[in-house]
């Protein structure tokens, strides 16, 4: 018999997508479980953007309650000390919960995330971006908020392998490309990061791992690299400018 | 269920529209990061116009030009000469022929720095503010070998104004900035948020400086444009090699060339005979620094000399052995001792690193002092110098296996090789590169070097330093791992 782990579990407990039974089930949790499992019991701040998949909202509409947000319901219990953040663009303020703050603001609107950023007090140990999985917010959201992750923490992009063809820029280099060229500072992408931005990702990322998904829905050879994970230099360590 | 503090921070849908897509290239500075002068400044530039056209006062004059066009804004070579013109230095026409031998001497000059050509990839820019033009530039990064379409901003001293960051950020993302400049390449596009990587390989290094001051100046510059010319990835081994042997290995060479032809001159003989196989570089740089000097090679071995063949006892006969000076890199002289004994041909041996603590059972090492017919002499020994000579054989390996015989064909000494070479392909074709670039760079200043090293004092003090350093143990260590 496999032993499931505990993330795992609560994903499929909860309903949520990152998990082996809902939805794409991706499986992310096989990837988290490496990374997190020595951070259990630390007194964290992750954020997640992104709070309920499509599907949900559409089979659940004015009802969210009787769902709540999945994901932020998985890491407040794996994680019992930690303050947990959500974000998204649509209002689920009303589903939050004991040790879970929810906010509203907009991937593509660099002013909206930075105010989300500093009103919440920013140093993020955790982010993760299951949002809308277009480019151009994944990459914006990315150069705000790395600036406001804490040194060592990890900036998580989920579903890289899927970009949703209404909201996708024409021209723009996706993510998954860029992130890939990104240790080497690969030329020729196109993207839509400020200057100091795309300079702080490439002084500040300490180490950039990708993991598959294990989907069963999509396309085997689509699903490498689904899962990027950013680990930021930790304190001390310098830019990296030679 | 207990409500916590939520918090709002709403806006309106943001279009993010395509065109604030911006492309991402590196940029690089061009002169000490691209394209390094053999002259190291601007300053020999003039000197070297000024010597060509007979005026002394030149670099002045023209350093004066330049200054005070700088403090009117303007900053480029036209307007320099102009000014000359305007200061009453020359007339139009030869501010003219001084103009284009400033830009001949640029050209002359030019060393690639190869490193940092390899790392410039289609539509990357290149920034300068220095007076040449964007046409003379190009053509000058042509000139070095770069073929690739690169954006090349001439921003006449925009760069160290900081107003082309500012451009450069409307049109493109930089994911790196190289250049040498600490103010203008490092800390202002670094607050800009550009990354940037601080070169500062074009300054002379310890090694360069030594040489040059021992009153080597040429051939430290030699070894500045060589080492700008490696051709291999940083952190290989052939760059590794490359460097080395160009740094330390030349140099020795150099000066073990000169020991010999003067030791050859002093006592009258009638060639300088290279028998080693690690004499095949030596034997090649000898000839070009010192194109009349009666210079031979022919590679024996240990095991070749004591093979008394017919066809090799030709050979030794046709090399006029006895008139000449027999000359090794590395040898304890037992072996020539044991060939003198055995066909009575008189020898005159010189050997750079007289190996004079390794004891052989055969042989009391005073024989090699009294011994009729067979005259021994070196420049330095081993017992002060390092007690390995590994160092100096594996860079002056020749691209072939141990010689394991010798014959005479077609009137000429013909050695049999073995098929096999115990040193890295890689390693010993780095040095075979690195062999010619020596050759081509060496043409044009060969009488000078061969100058600078007759007058050089203690050079057997120097030859030790050169011996200790090359046969360093980490470079052995690093090569065992390799084969």
């Amino acid at each position: 018999m496999t032993t499931v782990p505990q993330l795992t579990i609560l994903a499929n407990l909860y309903g949520s997508d990152k998990g082996s039974q809902h939805h794409c089930a991706h499986r992310y949790t096989d990837a988290y479980e490496q990374l997190f499992s020595t951070l259990h019991n630390k007194p964290l701040r992750l954020l997640e953007i992104g709070l309920m998949h499509g599907r949900t909202q559409h089979d659940y509409a004015g009802k969210f309650d009787q769902v709540g947000c999945p994901s932020l319901r998985m890491w407040a219990e794996y994680f019992p000390r930690a303050q947990i953040f959500g974000l998204d663009i649509v209002d689920f303020r009303a589903l939050a919960e004991d040790r879970i703050t929810i906010g509203i603001a907009n991937q593509g609107d660099r002013a909206s995330l930075e105010g989300y950023a500093v009103a919440t007090g920013g140093q993020f140990d955790i982010i993760i971006d299951d949002g809308s999985h277009a480019s151009h917010h994944q990459q914006i959201t990315l150069g705000v908020l790395f600036q406001h992750l804490s040194p060592g923490g990890l900036y998580c992009i989920e579903d890289l392998h899927y970009q949703p063809a209404d909201m996708e820029l024409p021209g723009i280099t996706p993510t998954r490309a860029f992130l890939r060229g990104l240790t080497e500072a690969r030329r020729g992408n196109r993207l839509p990061l400020l200057q100091s931005e795309l300079g702080h990702l490439i002084d500040q990322v300490e180490f950039l791992r990708f993991f598959d998904s294990q989907s069963n829905q999509w396309p085997k050879e689509s699903l490498a690299d689904a899962l990027a994970v950013l680990r930021k230099k930790p304190a001390g360590v310098g830019s990296g400018q030679s | 269920m207990p409500t916590r503090p939520v918090l709002e921070t709403q806006s309106a849908e943001v279009i993010v529209p395509a065109t604030l897509l911006r492309s991402t290239v590196q940029s690089f500075d061009l002169f000490d990061t691209l394209v390094a002068r053999r002259c190291v400044g601007p300053h020999e530039i003039f000197a070297e116009v000024g010597a060509a056209h007979g005026k002394r006062d030149f670099v002045a004059a023209r350093i004066a030009a330049e200054q005070r066009c700088f403090a009117a804004g303007i900053f480029d070579l036209d307007a320099i000469y102009a000014m000359l013109v305007h200061l009453g230095y020359c007339t139009v026409e030869d501010a003219e022929r001084l103009r284009q031998s400033e830009i001949n001497a640029e050209f002359d000059n030019a060393i690639p720095i190869v490193e940092n050509l390899m790392q410039v990839q289609d539509f990357d820019i290149i920034v300068s503010d220095m007076y040449l033009s964007e046409r003379i530039l190009r053509s000058l990064l042509q000139h070095v070998g770069l073929r690739r379409p690169v954006h090349l901003f001439v921003s006449n001293d925009g760069k160290a104004r900081d107003r082309v960051w500012a451009e450069l950020g409307c049109r493109w993302l930089l994911t790196r900035h190289m250049g040498d400049n600490p103010h203008s390449d490092f800390h202002l596009p670094r607050s800009h948020g550009i990354p940037v990587s601080h070169y500062t390989g074009a300054t002379i290094n310890a090694t360069e400086r030594y040489l040059a001051d021992l009153g080597w100046q040429t051939t430290a510059r030699l070894v500045r444009e060589l080492r700008l010319r490696n051709p291999y990835p940083a952190g290989s081994l052939e760059n590794s090699a490359w460097n080395h042997f160009t740094a330390l290995n030349l140099p020795l060479l150099i000066l073990a060339t000169c020991i010999l032809v003067d030791e050859r001159r002093s006592r009258g003989l009638e060639k300088i005979l290279l028998v080693g196989r690690d004499c095949h570089w030596l034997a090649e740089l000898a000839v070009h620094l010192y194109p009349g000097e009666p210079i031979g090679h022919i590679p024996v071995s240990r095991q070749a000399l004591k093979n008394d063949t017919p066809g090799a006892l030709a050979c030794w006969a046709s090399s006029h052995l006895a008139k000449s000076l027999v000359a090794d890199l590395v040898s304890t002289g037992h072996s020539w001792l044991d060939f003198h004994r055995r066909t009575t041909v008189p020898l005159n041996l010189f050997t750079l690193l007289y190996i004079d603590n390794y004891q052989y059972a055969a042989f009391d090492p005073a024989d090699i002092f009294r011994t009729d017919g067979f005259t021994l002499s070196f420049a330095i020994t081993a017992s002060t110098t390092t007690p390995q000579s590994r160092g100096l054989e594996v860079f002056n390996t020749a691209p072939h296996g141990t010689p394991l015989g010798i014959d005479v064909l077609g009137g000429h000494c013909a050695p049999r090789y073995s098929s096999h070479h115990e040193l890295p392909a890689g390693f010993v074709a780095a040095l075979g590169h690195a062999q010619a670039a020596i050759i081509t760079a060496l043409r044009p200043v060969r009488n000078q070097v061969v100058a600078e090293t007759s007058v050089l004092e203690d050079k057997p003090a120097i030859l030790r330093t050169l011996v200790q350093s090359i046969c360093a143990p980490n470079w052995v260590q690093q090569l065992s791992q390799a084969i």
